[in-house]
């Protein structure tokens, strides 16, 4: 670097960062990182909305490389960047919203943990190379290849601080259950990413409820806000309880499927209680995938339309609290794969 | 901003397009064609937002623009 040049300034003028300073990706440092997997680097990985510049195995290492990944995350990174662009996921929608929502990475499996991806206390961070950079290098894709920038192609009234990286895996060592991957029928030793669009966490922190009903009525709370889309479309939802929280469950004998359920049958509002504010409409209730008589004031309106929606967690410390992070709208589906080590 | 990629892939096919968009979405819809190659392609601007708007005023607003709409297809 001579004098004039500021390889850390020049890369925020462009700009090619998310507003920090990121690594300056030398073809020594790139090749190194693509050197964690066998893949061609000029294999296709797809297009990038909304510009739909095409994403390769090479250009997905640089960016891994500018976010500060470690090589042994590529594979993390390589296939987040593919199954976020299954059609029913809708990067193309969310990266020009107005809402704000981002792709959440849950990352199962014994190769999240090889590699240190933390699902403990303060797993949503900041403090934790792998979370942080796994899910930043996903943000520099969607913001340099895909050219999804805030003011300019993307119209998000606020953005939020998860835009800048969501990734974290579950607690394995406290989570009395099976984890998010096998609920959803793979093995427990199958690397698996789940992606969901949705908003940064919402707590329900009880420290009260010893026993699930009335633990799981405050985050039922939490899940059916008035302002928040799943009241009024079909959408995702991420649900993160702490190992506290699940204890109270399953010490009482609850499964994950019984809790899962149990969410689902609780969480809501009746038709009288959601017009009051928020973004009540007929012709929303009307077009939900669900009955609704909008007329029928005691008609409950579930938070969660379909059982598949809602992916139920178990991360964090220990404590006595819940994270709830709702969806965007109705354009969004979660998407779950395994990927290739 | 699929309906700008939709006008742009349909204009490459040789099929006159236009793109509808919302006041809010001008400088993403901009943005986009000027990506695609084709910044200055017309595009009708209506009022934001429409997601609040009733079956009766997205009828209104519908008629208030489809001469315009026609007007895009017809001379391309």
């Amino acid at each position: 670097m001579n004098e004039h040049f500021d390889e850390f300034e020049f890369f925020l003028e462009k700009p090619w960062s998310d507003g920090l300073p990121v690594v300056t990706p030398t073809e020594e440092r790139i090749s190194n990182m693509l050197s964690a997997t066998s893949r061609d680097s000029d294999e296709i990985i797809g297009p990038i909305p909304p510009a739909m510049e095409i994403a390769t195995v090479s250009s997905v290492a640089t960016h891994a490389v500018m976010a500060g990944c470690k090589p042994e995350y590529l594979p993390v990174v390589l296939g987040a960047t593919e199954l976020m662009l299954r059609e029913e996921f809708n990067v193309n929608g969310v990266q020009g919203t107005m809402h704000g929502v981002a792709p959440m990475m849950i990352v199962n499996g014994p190769y999240a943990l090889e590699i240190g991806i933390h699902g403990g206390s303060g797993c949503l961070g900041p403090g934790f190379r792998a979370n942080a950079s796994i899910g930043r290098a996903i943000r520099l894709i969607l913001m340099n290849i895909g050219a999804g920038l805030p003011g300019i192609s993307s119209m998000t009234v606020f953005g939020m601080p998860s835009r800048f990286t969501y990734c974290l895996t579950e607690n394995s060592e406290y989570n009395p259950w099976e984890s998010l991957s096998v609920s959803k029928g793979y093995s427990a030793d199958e690397d698996v990413l789940t992606m969901a669009m949705v908003e940064s966490p919402r707590f329900c922190w009880d420290d009260v409820s010893d026993e699930p009903e009335r633990l799981i009525r405050g985050i039922a709370d939490t899940m059916s806000a008035m302002g928040s889309w799943n009241m009024h479309a079909r959408s995702d939802m991420v649900v993160a309880m702490s190992p506290q929280h699940a204890e109270i469950c399953y010490k009482s004998g609850w499964t994950r499927d019984e809790v899962h359920t149990r969410l689902i049958e609780v969480a809501g509002r009746t038709v009288s209680n959601l017009k009051l504010g928020g973004n009540w409409r007929r012709e929303r209730a009307l077009a939900l995938p669900i009955p609704v008589d909008p007329d029928d004031s005691e008609c409950f309106v579930p938070a969660i339309k379909n059982s598949v929606d809602l992916q139920l967690i178990v991360a964090g410390g220990w404590g006595p609290c819940t994270a709830v992070c709702h969806g965007w709208s109705g354009g969004s589906r979660a998407v779950h794969s395994s990927y290739q080590v | 901003m699929c309906s700008v990629h939709d006008t742009v892939e349909f204009e490459k096919l040789g099929t006159p397009s236009t793109t509808i968009v919302t006041k809010a979405f001008i400088k993403a819809a901009e943005f986009q064609f000027r990506a695609k190659g084709m910044l200055g392609h017309p595009y009708i601007e209506i009022p934001h937002p429409v997601s609040n708007l009733s079956a009766v005023d997205m009828r209104e607003l519908t008629l208030r623009y489809v001469d315009d709409v026609v007007l895009h297809l017809t001379r391309l």
